[in-house]
């Protein structure tokens, strides 16, 4: 049963066997080596930092045509802190954060803070029907049926919403629903902000 | 509540495996020392074995919980769960990302060594007790990444009310919750061949105990391993919508590579039941497999490797790397270091024998996975030597694999007709001329009747060989049984297959293989297909299927909005049914998921996709392909599965005896199963 019946042999003849022995573990030293230094070189690459490369950098180009009808364009907001809200009426996250939105723009609107809805990927009738749902708009929403803006933004889904300074340059990107405690951390601070 | 749950579980489980590991392998030295078996220790042991396995199902359980009542303050469901999500996808988001599908390898990794504990329950050798203090080992480690490096059981605040729900792509289909299990199930049972192959280099035990243990476990882990990766050929089939299955994708290869390094050591481990010979060979082999197994792991769970399957990046890869560093040097130093304690081999010598056979197929299948594994990690070398980054495609691994491929398809047709021992060439020639002569005729009949290209010619005359070399030396040993024993053929037939189960099991495997070589030259070289716009009314053409764009209908629900083009497809102008392939469109991803539609047969399988449509739902970009045997895929690795399952399936216990070393064993000795 057993299988060491010759645990004899490599004393026998020492000296080949140890020479053997040397090489396997300069190989073995050698894989490992490799192993090591070939697989960390992924290390720290972030597939998800993709999603921040607009962090700091101006805004991109957004106007279009609101769910009311009338035209709307970024770049006359300069000066004032933007909510950019991507959503979309058949988004489940998005009726959740709603109601935050909505309430930040009440309070916030006097200290110069706007938000800007992007209705990506909706129907603009689905969309209105929504927004009266959630007790009329307290803020204006670019239609975006094809995503096109979303995509000039970077988006990867509904909900997100990316806060630009009054400069017009992007400080922060949230993917999925807001908080009170973000708007109050991460936003209400920035108000005060020149 | 349910975070604290799973974060004491595992660490609980950490304890346990900790525990267990120690008290094994204290009992594997004191019965190493010729001491009798201490049977407290044992019971200890066993006991803490099976409480790692409670705390890993409580683990995972809490998990599962938390998912199903969409307990959001758990950051792995705020992150993958989602209220609209229906159930049954919610329930297998435990595997949709890292930190959950770490408590599922777990739990797999648990049970399983739970199992090894209990077949050896009744004899526990040194080899035994190593094995198991091994895998607790492996168990240690795991619970510790789980708890340290997992974050499975971080809690967000403030808690939100809804998740963005798991990847679309893996939302789309029922088969997304049989084939990671069914990965991991192989994977993790790959452990079991490690841990006894350790085991043997501590204990210098090589024995026909050691083959036992090894080649039942072995046999379970390739079989899910082999159904796990057809499986996920058939999903990335039904649900990436590009008519493929196989895209030589970072982690296909990751999975096929220990698959073949698993298959080179069932073969030459049935030499080394006969023979006290190849040991080195086989241990280096199930050691090779198991780290290879966690080199795949990590080149898909590290972010390192670009990929469909990449999870994010993680905490995960250091440390899994360092594991790999850990393995590779305790494996191979103790390789090194005992391997001329194990005894001396009897030389196979240059002879024509079964073993030479299964020797040459060990080389193939190792050039096979050295090859795939070093186009796999070659963009990473490339990238440390020079900083390049580059990829290595399909055409690469196409070229090289193929030939070796059909090399192996031949050599499997010769190998079971070969004799062990010493073969005799004039009889084997003899033995091979009706399969040479009936695949040399159907190759000619196939080429004749209009089937081009060398490649897939080559590829049916070698199946259709290594088929007939079956039917071959079947219906030999069924003729000298009949005549032998005055049987009349159905009961000699059923005879034959009775008293060599075990390797008509293998061929079993052999046939499916056969049936997946068939399938997959035929559907990679004779697909073909169209793309076209079609207003409503119009229909596309290919071979003899033509779908006619009946309609276009847009959907939505509260979990995504989808677009579906209604086409009626009809062979031969014959109506087979209406046909909706979609395209969908989910909250958390801006690429649209396409869903293809398909309509299988078992000649050929008409598949749809719908690549784009307009607003006003006029027109629609359809593409029709017809992809031909591809069911014979999925076919064979339910074929393969039920040869494994026929090989593997224990003897019927004997009394006073362990069955699982008397399984092997006796034939090991007596030389009566093939």
């Amino acid at each position: 049963m057993t299988g060491d019946v010759n645990t004899t042999v490599a004393d026998a003849a020492p000296g080949r066997p140890r020479r053997r022995r040397r090489v396997w573990i300069a190989v073995l030293a050698a894989l490992a080596a490799t192993v090591a230094v070939v697989f960390s070189v992924g290390f720290g690459r972030d597939p998800s930092v993709v999603g921040s490369v607009l962090i700091n950098k101006p805004a991109p180009p957004l106007h279009g045509t609101t769910l009311d009808g009338t035209t709307l364009d970024l770049r006359s907001y300069r000066g004032k802190l933007v909510l950019v809200n991507v959503w979309a009426s058949w988004c489940a996250a998005c009726r959740t954060e709603h109601p935050v939105l909505a309430a930040t723009q009440q309070t916030y609107a006097s200290r110069g803070l706007q938000i800007i809805g992007v209705d990506m990927s909706d129907k603009p009738a689905d969309a209105r029907r929504f927004l009266t749902e959630m007790g009329g708009a307290a803020y204006p929403s670019v239609q975006d049926p094809n995503a096109q803006i979303a995509i000039g933004w970077g988006t990867f889904g509904v909900p997100e919403t990316y806060v630009v300074d009054r400069r017009g340059t992007i400080r922060e990107k949230v993917v999925g629903a807001v908080s009170t405690a973000w708007v109050d951390t991460h936003v209400v601070p920035l108000l005060d902000a020149p | 509540m349910t975070a604290a749950v799973g974060r004491g579980a595992l660490a609980a489980g950490l304890v346990a495996a900790l525990a267990a590991g120690i008290w094994w392998a204290q009992l594997a030295t004191r019965l190493r020392r010729g001491e009798a078996e201490p049977s407290r220790l044992a019971e200890l042991a066993a006991a803490a074995t099976n409480a790692a396995l409670a705390a890993a199902a409580a683990a995972a359980g809490a998990m599962e919980w938390a998912l199903l009542t969409h307990d959001f303050s758990i950051r792995y469901v705020a992150e993958n769960g989602s209220r609209a999500v229906p159930t049954y996808y919610t329930a297998i988001s435990l595997w949709a990302a890292l930190a959950g599908s770490l408590l599922l390898w777990i739990l797999v990794l648990t049970a399983v060594t739970v199992a090894v504990a209990r077949t050896t329950r009744r004899d526990v050798s040194a080899l035994h007790g190593w094995a198991l203090a091994v895998l607790n080992a492996v168990g240690v480690f795991f619970f510790g990444l789980a708890l340290l490096a997992g974050h499975a059981f971080d809690t967000v605040s403030p808690v939100p009310a809804d998740g963005p729900g798991p990847n679309p792509l893996l939302q789309d289909h029922p088969l997304m919750g049989v084939h990671p299990p069914l990965l991991y199930l192989g994977y993790v049972t790959l452990t079991v061949p490690f841990a006894y192959a350790i085991a043997a280099l501590i204990t210098g035990q090589t024995g026909p105990v050691w083959v036992a243990a090894v080649r039942r476990w072995t046999l379970t882990g390739w079989a899910a391993l082999t159904l796990a990766i057809i499986m996920g050929g058939w999903w990335s089939y039904e649900v990436l919508g590009w008519g493929g299955y196989w895209a030589w994708d970072p982690v296909e290869n990751a999975a096929v590579v220990p698959w073949f390094v698993a298959t080179a050591l069932l073969h030459t481990m049935l030499v080394q039941g006969r023979r006290a010979t190849l040991r080195v060979w086989n241990l280096s082999l199930a050691l090779a497999t198991y780290l290879l197994v966690l080199v795949g792991t990590f080149l898909t769970r590290s972010g390192v490797i670009q990929s469909v399957h990449s999870f994010t990046q993680s905490a995960v890869g250091p440390v899994l790397l360092g594991f790999i560093l850990t393995v590779l040097v305790a494996s191979g130093g103790l390789l090194v270091w005992r391997s001329d304690r194990l005894g001396v081999d009897e030389p196979l010598g240059p002879r024509l024998s079964r073993e030479s056979v299964f020797l040459v197929n060990n080389l193939l299948l190792v050039a096979l996975a050295l090859t795939v594994l070093i186009g796999t990690v070659f963009p990473l070398l490339a990238e440390a030597v020079n900083g390049q980054r580059l990829s290595v495609g399909a055409p690469y691994f196409d070229r090289i694999t193929v030939p070796i491929i059909l090399a192996i398809l031949v050599l499997m047709g010769v190998g079971p007709l070969v004799p062990w021992g010493r073969a005799d060439l004039r009889s084997l020639i003899r033995r091979l001329a009706m399969p040479a002569g009936t695949a040399l005729v159907v190759g000619d009949v196939l080429g004749v009747a209009g089937v081009h290209g060398l490649r897939p010619l080559a590829a049916f005359t070698a199946a259709v060989f290594a088929a007939a070399a079956i039917v071959t030396g079947y219906v030999g040993s069924v003729r000298s049984v009949q005549r032998r024993q005055l049987l009349t053929a159905p009961a000699a037939a059923l005879r034959v297959l009775a008293r060599r189960r075990r390797f008509y099991g293998g061929m079993l495997v052999h046939l499916g293989v056969v049936l997946a070589a068939v399938a997959v030259a035929a559907s990679s070289s004779y697909t073909r297909a169209a793309q076209r716009t079609l207003r409503v009314g119009q229909s596309v053409t290919v071979a003899d299927y033509t779908a006619r764009l009946v309609g276009i209908d847009r959907h939505r629900d509260a979990r995504r909005m989808w677009v579906s083009a209604r086409l009626a497809l009809s062979r031969d102008g014959h109506p087979v049914g209406v046909h909706e392939p979609a395209l969908s469109f989910y909250p958390n991803s801006t690429d649209a998921v396409g869903t293809p539609s398909v309509r299988t047969s078992l000649r050929d399988d008409a598949y749809l996709t719908l690549a784009q449509t307009d607003d006003t739902g006029s027109w629609a970009v359809v593409t029709l392909s017809v992809h031909p045997l591809v069911v014979w895929l999925w076919i064979s690795a339910v074929v393969m599965a039920a040869g494994a399952l026929l090989a593997g399936w224990p003897e019927r216990r004997r009394r006073r005896s362990d069955p699982t070393s008397s399984d092997i064993a006796a034939p090991a000795y007596t030389g009566a199963v093939s």
